[in-house]
């Protein structure tokens, strides 16, 4: 009984020696932080993902304190987040126009025109370095997923060998659109559901060879619906700043239906 | 006598024979040609051309303001059909000019020769050199003249000729050393003149004999070096360290240790040069294969189609599956027949069906053999663990931008790992 309350009492009391001396070193080398930061942190939605330039939340939080950064650089908080934001920073509401992620390729796995055999390091990023993946296109989908790997929101999945963005989980953070090496995925306004499916550079006659899918710069798009559509340099192009403007028109009469709704 | 080499490297089975007997032949004139305009290391050429011009063989017809690039010139004369994006051999699209034959194969104007190696001075030889777009044959196609110009305050006190040619199935090299053995001693007079440098060497690999015999009869004053024969004995970094013991350090060139190494098919361009005033415009192509009808050795035009030359040699016997471009170890296996030959295309190796297998990568066994085989002693399965991870702080810390890609490493492995793959990777994500 003895040695036990001994051993107690030494642990103990090393305890409170070893507390006394944690209290004050966090004193003594406590560092001077804005109090608005940790504020700030409750807002942000916390998931570090970069989106906004910065290396982190933390970082984007100090850099709004130093005027880097807006109150609508968050992309992932959206609208909610900018409101918030911009009242604890005393500026004025600005409203953020809420993005997400579009791939602009409608070749899946079967409609894929091969021209080689790739065999090699299953990835996008090596696939696209040599030979382009053995894909006839060179602006197509390798659909080895690069995408789905960097996508801290679990918000891409691959169907068929294309990713598919879930709408409702997307962020628009924009790891997607650094992460595809064929620069294949872009952001759009969520509001406006038009994309064209396709980034063929191509001629005409050769994205058609080389897809059933493609945009082979027809035109016809830009003559249905003048105010959204263009073509220029071989690919069809959507003027997101035209909101409202009924595209129908151009998504029936599209020869290859490469321009889609989603 | 021990025989000179260098650290690591492998042993594939030579393939040699197959070519090594056939003289270098001329080929039919394409009826069209595909020019890159950026065939070299360095900054692309803009074209000095348009559609529907008329060109002529030697006619320039892109050119660039950068130090390192090289102008390219037309092969053939005709028309121009377009200035366009077109397929290379390695999967991307580059500009290039497309030009239809005319069959009449006329010279441009101002083609005519220099004076002679006496009457002209280091600095118009460095100027003709750039002029006529010579860049490395062996492969890399880093522009000569930017060679033969060494940066102030390097001095260079020694010249390797490299006739290594330690890839499997290449003979350009071999042949053209004993066709065109005048050409040869003509280029080293020039590159000696040029840097002011009395010491040559030129390196062998002892797997031709009498390559080495011929050589040592008609050059006099080099050293006629017999190396090893191993691969990547022809590598530049290799051969430097083989002949001189020198080693070229991380990141650095051989004019850092005072060497300047030359392909010697580069060497016999800058002599065809000088006499007749052509530039760069054809080459010696190897286009081998065991199921091809006809292994040959061609002077090919820059520009002429995959699909041309290999219809040239008869096509193959059997399913043709895949088509590298350079040789096996190095090459590239090209996406398409309908990529023209460059300026660095030293071979065209044809495989058919039965001669290629599927490899199915496995994990790294941590076996050790790709850092034993590495000639530039870094350690392949930690690169290519790191690269497959994405982290490619670790690989640049590992010395990824050192490797030279000759694939050693992949050729040994017993997991069947992609390592040079992913070390291109890697390096492709740090440049």
């Amino acid at each position: 009984m003895e040695t036990l309350l001994t051993a107690v009492i030494v642990l103990g009391l090393m305890g409170f020696v070893f507390a006394a001396l944690l209290a004050l070193a966090s004193d003594y080398f406590r560092v001077e932080e804005d109090p608005r930061i940790a504020e700030i942190m409750k807002i942000l939605p916390g998931a570090n993902c970069g989106a906004c330039g910065a290396a982190g939340c933390h970082d984007f939080a100090s850099k709004l304190i130093a005027g880097e950064k807006e109150s609508t650089g968050c992309t992932v908080g959206g609208q909610d987040v900018a409101c918030k934001l911009s009242v604890l920073m005393g500026q004025a509401n600005q409203t953020v126009i809420k993005k997400i992620a579009a791939v602009r390729c409608g070749a899946n796995e079967n409609r894929r025109i091969k021209k080689a055999k790739y065999d090699g390091v299953k990835t996008c990023a090596a696939a696209n370095l040599i030979s382009g993946g053995g894909l006839a296109c060179l602006y197509g989908c390798l659909g080895y997923g690069d995408c789905l790997c960097v996508c801290p929101f679990d918000a891409i999945k691959m169907e068929n060998g294309l990713p598919v963005i879930d709408l409702k989980k997307c962020t628009a953070c924009g790891k997607c659109v650094t992460a595809c090496p064929r620069g294949i995925i872009s952001l759009r306004p969520h509001d406006f559901k038009v994309v064209i499916a396709c980034s063929s550079r191509d001629t005409g006659a050769q994205t058609r060879k080389n897809c059933p899918v493609g945009c082979i710069a027809c035109g016809i798009c830009a003559k249905a619906v003048p105010e959204v559509f263009a073509v220029s340099d071989n690919l069809a192009a959507i003027d997101y700043s035209k909101t409202g403007v009924d595209c129908s028109a151009a998504i029936q009469k599209c020869p290859t239906k490469c321009i889609v709704e989603n | 006598m021990l025989q000179k080499t260098f650290k690591g490297g492998v042993h594939p089975r030579g393939e040699k024979d197959l070519a090594i007997n056939q003289p270098i032949e001329e080929t039919n004139l394409p009826k069209q040609v595909v020019i890159p305009l950026s065939q070299h290391v360095g900054a692309p050429c803009r074209p000095l051309v348009q559609k529907g011009d008329l060109v002529k063989v030697g006619q320039k017809i892109g050119d660039s303001d950068k130090f390192i690039s090289a102008p390219v010139h037309s092969s053939i004369s005709g028309t121009v059909k377009a200035v366009e994006k077109h397929l290379v051999f390695s999967g991307q699209k580059t500009d290039s000019v497309i030009i239809d034959s005319d069959g009449k194969q006329d010279v441009f104007d101002s083609i005519k020769p220099y004076p002679v190696l006496e009457k002209i001075s280091a600095d118009e030889i460095i100027k003709a050199v750039r002029e006529a777009g010579i860049v490395g044959m062996g492969g890399a196609a880093f522009p000569t003249y930017v060679k033969l110009s060494p940066p102030p305050g390097k001095k260079i006190d020694s010249i390797i000729i490299n006739a290594a040619e330690c890839e499997p199935y290449l003979n350009a090299d071999y042949r053209l050393m004993l066709e065109d053995v005048f050409n040869i001693a003509y280029g080293i007079d020039v590159i000696k003149k040029v840097l002011a440098v009395t010491k040559v060497y030129v390196g062998v690999e002892d797997n031709k004999p009498i390559a080495i015999d011929y050589l040592a009869k008609k050059l006099n004053r080099v050293e006629i070096v017999k190396l090893h024969t191993k691969y990547p004995q022809g590598g530049e970094k290799q051969i430097i360290k083989t002949i001189l013991n020198r080693e070229v350090p991380m990141g650095g060139l051989p004019a850092d240790v005072g060497v300047a190494a030359f392909n010697v098919a580069t060497c016999a361009q800058i002599a065809k040069t000088l006499k007749t005033g052509f530039p760069l415009i054809e080459r010696v192509v190897t286009v081998s294969g065991k199921h091809l009808r006809k292994p040959s050795n061609l002077k090919v035009r820059i520009g002429t189609l995959y699909k041309e030359i290999i219809e040239q040699c008869g096509g193959v016997d059997g399913e043709l599956a895949k088509v590298v471009c350079g040789g096996p170890m190095m090459g590239i296996a090209v996406p398409s027949l309908d990529v023209p030959v460059q300026k660095g295309t030293s071979g065209i190796i044809v495989f058919t069906k039965e001669e290629i297998a599927e490899m199915v990568p496995e994990v790294c066994i941590r076996c050790g053999k790709c850092s034993q085989v590495c000639p530039m002693n870094l350690n392949p399965n930690f690169l290519a663990d790191y690269a497959e991870r994405g982290d490619w702080k670790k690989c640049k810390e590992l010395g990824a931008l050192n490797c030279i890609e000759c694939g050693c490493c992949s050729y040994i492995c017993g997991s069947r790992r992609d390592i040079v793959q992913l070390i291109k990777l890697a390096k492709k994500k740090l440049t």
